[in-house]
């Protein structure tokens, strides 16, 4: 009973004596800092980039950029380093300290570092993470001028719609990682077994059509699971067709594809209803996992026991090759919302440079190498060549693991390269498509981009409702969207307690917010 | 002899009170804290805007009441108990194996209960009911069973704890009293009642006491782990710590945390300092201050 | 434990009494041999069968999992112990020395300063200024002291010793004051060996606090070499509780395109047992200082 039961994550942050911290905001404000002083006329500018700023290394004071992300701390840190820092001295006189921070304290660590004014420069974010609130709050540093001056490799490499998603409220704040900038969502399914059935996946459009499927297996398979579904992975919940600008916990949304920006509450949506009945069908014929709505497994880990059919998933081309390493048997992939370019997409994964950093000028250098240096952003995702990975003999992109490496106890191997730079330039396992890159392209260029690409909702105004609502929200929808309570009896109480709490307030704030930024936007 | 502790909790507990103010600020960190503007007390709408608020009241208060005195009785039972045995070691060994679940953390203990309670292939519903003819029971979406469920396992986990204290205190209370008793023919039940349970009483009620200035905050633990966040049984397992995380896990807002944190604390200041007062009429050596 | 002859229950209560502690026990260990069991699990028979007493499939990846980085391990291990062994000396001294004025009935603003310490049990001024505290006014980012500081001085601990102490005849003091005694020979020579059992309780609740202890690790050391081994254990769980919560996490995490690697439920296991398994042996240690007799004996004397 003594231990003080430390909440995890947000729970106890409590905001700073920033008298200190005051002090520390010496960062604050961009680009005023020392850095500035640098060769910026010295090199000839050509052409009309006249902002674009020649970097002489040799006039530039040496600098450390720490670069902040969640994700293990790996034991070939240092050497990785050292080989980038070789690389980065050479071009701009800096050296970069890699600094991984375990998931779980992710959210307290950064917070506590912005509170505290604790020196950083490129901090992961995401729309998911509170990137709206940080920028609101101050913790990170406005982009647009700096990406003039230092950041030319990323405007021209990087997909236009990224940045534009990424911005908020017509400013930058961070730089989204380039990759796909578009999801497509649906099921990863076991192929040898689809195969052994002969099943043919190609009429599926809605998830009613997946139910034949899911017979077969239960019919036929006693020990596999047709359909696993965790609290935090349901079906409905990933394949609605909905775009919620990023945030689930947040009522309003728009239909894909839809041009009418008049904002739904989806719970409220008679296909909701009937997706959550059908699932509720699906769950008495015994073709979901019991314990879904309270399982904290994840699929993959179930999926790896074979004793699983089918699980949602969000897709990308390739995915079903890309997850057969991790999962060990054959998988195919089928889609039923077709990619879409949202909000959430091209913001759930970028960096930005805090207001704690005491040259914001040099760390948008390295950002701008990790988009362009192709040597640098590979040092960074997969480590050293010839001691982290090996080259594929006949293919100057493709690489595997030196001989004699056991696969589980990789001494680099982060798995967060979807975070860093430009991963167009990223080296390719040997096991996945040769040509991703290409397939990811045109599925980016194939994506249509929802009419909400580059709102966030500020949620200052109703913080008070969306916590009640979170609590709300929590209570009900996992045991909805996994089946196993009866939606007719249930989801009305949902709908009517979520309106006591004030939801529609919410919807509204956010339709104003929303025709603000549309009518803004023309 | 004092001043160290004094100066370690000034550094350690006092100075950082002053963040308290942040329960009233709408905090960025551009302005910082004493910069932020105020925000009155909307940073608390939120523990009091909905009915869920109430309940989420009732269960920290209740459970923590029946926490409080079942560990405390169940302890004293067991030391009392143990007190008896003849044995010279067996004791011992009961003593360390109760202490045991102490160690476990809630997510292990999660883990175990679901081993026990899991509809499909728990102990309980496979092997305990059929035992006795009774349907299985889908214990993570019925809410009635938890008020039992959660005090059970608090006690497994603590009533070692506790016992560990009231132990060490019997073992100060001087031979003479029972000697003394045997003579006058005293039976085991009324040495127990009449000698031990009065020597222990200071420890019973300052332990209880500090419970009591705890008694708005719970266990998270056994609240969200054993539960498995199962949404369900909310109406009988959601307390203020586990509503305070789910509504922050993404807000991510500083001033209601700390807003929340500091209702906590004024309630169980004012708990305690009421039982305090009350104790003082009653026993003046025994009061907490 | 204590013999008494004339002085005993009936057999039978005895009986009885033993046999509500076997079943007590068993309730209390057996879910440890369940633990240690599905540590020893191969991992995809426990997700596919659930936990078994007896492994199914007998299977030592768990700790070789966990034991991949064995010099981190006994680097933690490293750590722990040392600021354990500090924090609970100088912490149970410090406790112990507040504690004892604090039951004297001669030291003036005992109320005050009972209330002093009582007071930081209720207010918590948070994390944030907390972490200040420490790492801007201290300076003490990264350091050991920041894991053994903050949990030196428990209140809790505190008011529970100052029980035990008014417990102790003032005659003695009253004795020792006669015979020239300062206050802290008194303290050192008649209060402390009189109080062995509340030291040595409080002592192996110290211990515990500090071996148990993820949380200052997580807050304030950054650099791998210095932290503890529960947040070694523990930060995978702080994961999986991080990413199985949050699904909005989830599926951003999902949708940038990353599987976050979790460990399995054998692993899980195998760190509660890493976790735990020395402190196990810490509880028998203290627990012969639960004895009495030999020292109010003493008194008598």
């Amino acid at each position: 009973m003594l231990r003080k039961k430390k909440r995890l994550v947000l729970l106890v942050m409590l905001a700073a004596m920033l008298a200190l911290a005051a002090c520390g905001g010496s960062g604050g404000g961009g680009s005023d800092s020392k850095g500035g002083a640098n060769s910026g006329n010295g090199g000839s500018s050509s052409g009309g980039g006249d902002q674009a700023a020649e970097i002489d290394a040799s006039k530039l004071p040496p600098y450390e950029v720490i670069l902040m992300y969640p994700g293990s701390p790996q034991p070939d840190e240092k050497l990785v380093e050292e080989a980038m820092n070789k690389i980065l001295k050479e071009k701009i006189n800096a050296t970069i300290d890699i600094q991984p921070i375990d998931w779980g304290a992710w959210n307290d660590k950064m917070n506590l570092m912005f509170a505290s004014g604790e020196k950083a420069d490129l901090v992961f974010t995401a729309s998911w993470n509170g990137h709206v609130d940080n920028v609101t709050k101050g913790a990170f540093v406005e982009l647009d001028g700096l990406l003039e001056k230092y950041g030319q490799g990323i405007l021209e490499s990087i997909d236009p719609f990224l940045l534009e998603g990424a911005r908020v409220k017509g400013k930058l704040y961070a730089v989204p990682t380039n990759k796909e900038i578009a999801a497509s969502w649906g099921v990863l399914v076991r192929k040898d077994l689809a195969d052994k059935y002969n099943m043919d996946f190609s009429n599926v459009k809605t998830l009613a059509d997946l139910e034949p499927f899911l017979q077969i297996i239960k019919e036929n398979e006693p020990d596999v699971t047709p359909l696993f579904q965790s609290s935090t992975q349901t079906l409905v919940g990933y394949v609605n067709g909905y775009d919620n600008f990023g945030d689930p916990g947040v009522p309003g949304s728009v239909k894909f594809g839809s041009t009418d920006p008049t904002l739904k509450y989806l719970i409220e949506e008679p296909e909701y209803l009937e997706n959550l009945r059908l699932l509720r069908s699906w769950y008495l014929k015994g073709y979901i996992n019991e314990d879904a709505p309270t399982s904290t497994l994840q699929a993959n880990e179930t999926a790896r026991t074979g004793r699983v059919f089918m699980w949602p998933e969000s897709l990308k081309p390739g995915k079903d090759k890309e997850m057969e390493s991790t999962i060990g048997f054959p998988l195919t992939q089928i889609e039923i919302v077709p990619p879409y370019i949202t909000t959430a997409d091209t913001t759930n994964s970028m960096i930005g440079i805090s207001r704690t950093s005491k040259d914001p000028e040099r760390a948008m250098m390295v950002l701008n190498l990790l988009h362009t240096d192709k040597e640098l952003l590979n040092l960074l995702d997969w480590g050293i060549e010839g001691v982290h990975y090996v080259k594929v003999p006949g293919n100057d992109n493709m690489i595997k693991l030196p001989d004699g490496v056991d696969p589980s106890k990789r001494a680099y191997n982060h798995g967060s390269q979807w975070m860093f730079g430009n991963q167009f330039l990223s080296y390719l396992w040997e096991n996945e498509a040769p040509d991703k890159w290409e397939q990811f392209r045109k599925f980016n260029e194939s994506a249509e981009p929802s009419l909400s690409l580059g709102f966030t909702f500020d949620p200052s105004n109703v913080k008070a409702e969306l916590a009640v609502l979170n609590n709300i929200r929590d209570e009900f929808t996992a045991a909805l969207e996994t089946g196993s309570v009866d939606p007719d009896e249930v989801l009305p109480k949902y709908i009517e307690k979520a309106k006591e709490a004030g939801a529609y307030k919410v919807l509204q704030e956010k339709q104003r917010q929303l025709d603000e930024f549309l009518a803004a936007k023309k | 002899m004092m001043l160290p502790t004094i100066v370690l909790l000034l550094i350690n507990n006092y100075l950082p009170i002053a963040g308290l103010i942040i329960a009233f600020k709408n905090v960025n960190y551009v302005d910082g804290v004493f910069g932020s503007p105020w925000n009155g007390l909307n940073n608390f709408k939120f523990l009091f805007s909905t009915r869920d608020a109430w309940i989420i009241t009732r269960n920290t208060l209740l459970y923590n009441a029946v926490f409080i005195a079942s560990n405390i009785i169940v302890a004293l039972i067991f030391a009392l108990m143990l007190n008896e045995l003849r044995s010279r070691w067996l004791p011992k060994f009961y003593q360390a194996s109760m202490f045991f679940p102490f160690f476990l953390s809630m997510v292990v203990v999660s883990y175990l209960v679901f081993a026990f309670l899991s509809k499909g292939n728990g102990f309980v519903n496979n092997n305990l009911l059929p035992f006795f003819g009774m349907e299985p029971i889908s214990w993570y979406q019925e809410p009635k069973y938890w008020p039992f469920i959660l005090p059970l396992i608090n006690i497994w986990k603590n009533a070692g704890y506790y016992t560990v204290f009231f132990v060490a205190s019997m073992v100060t209370i001087s031979h003479e009293y029972y000697e003394a008793a045997v003579i006058d023919g005293a039976s085991k039940w009324q040495q127990a009642i009449r000698i031990t349970l009065p020597q222990l009483m200071p420890l019973v009620t300052v332990l209880t006491l500090l419970q009591i200035g705890r008694i708005f905050y719970a266990d998270f633990g056994l609240f969200y782990q054993v539960p498995l966040n199962s949404g369900a049984i909310y109406s009988t397992t959601n307390v203020i710590d586990t509503y305070v995380y789910r509504a922050l896990l993404t807000l991510g807002d500083f001033g209601m945390s700390s807003a929340a944190a500091f209702y906590q604390s004024v309630v169980g200041f004012v708990l305690v300092f009421l039982s305090n007062y009350i104790v003082r009429k009653l026993d003046r050596e025994n009061a907490l201050f | 434990m204590l013999k008494r002859g004339l002085n005993s229950v009936h057999p039978a209560t005895g009986a009885l009494f033993h046999i509500i502690f076997i079943l007590y026990t068993i309730l209390c260990i057996v879910p440890i041999f369940l633990v240690v069991a599905v540590s020893f699990s191969d991992e995809l028979t426990v997700v596919a069968n659930g936990y078994q007493f007896i492994p199914e499939k007998f299977s030592t990846y768990a700790y070789e999992f966990l034991f991949k980085d064995s010099t981190q391990i006994l680097r933690s291990y490293g750590v722990t112990i040392l600021v354990t062994a500090t924090g609970t000396l100088l912490g149970v001294s410090m406790m112990a020395m507040y504690a004892y004025p604090l039951s004297r009935n001669d030291l003036p603003f005992r109320g005050p300063l009972a209330f002093f310490v009582f007071f930081t049990m209720l207010f918590n001024g948070g994390l944030v200024s907390f972490y200040l505290v420490y790492v801007r006014f201290l300076g003490l980012k990264n350091s050991l002291w920041a894991l053994i500081l903050p949990l030196l001085v428990a209140p809790f601990f505190i008011l529970v010793m100052r029980t035990f102490f008014k417990n102790i005849p003032s005659e003695l003091i009253e004795a020792a004051k006669i015979d020239g005694a300062g206050e802290f020979r008194i303290a050192g020579t008649v209060i402390f060996p009189l109080s062995v059992p509340i030291l040595a309780t409080v002592a192996l609740f110290t211990v515990l606090n500090y071996w148990n202890d993820w949380f200052m690790s997580l807050l304030f050391i950054s650099d791998d070499k210095k932290v503890s081994l529960q947040y070694l254990m523990y930060k995978t769980m702080l994961n999986i509780q991080y990413l199985t919560s949050n699904t909005q996490a989830a599926q951003g995490i999902a949708q940038g395109g990353s599987a976050v690697e979790l460990p399995s439920e054998t692993v899980r296991m195998a760190m509660c047992v890493v976790g735990i398994g020395p402190i196990v042996f810490a509880y028998p240690f203290f627990q012969r200082y639960f004895v009495k007799g030999l020292l109010i004996g003493a008194i008598k004397g």
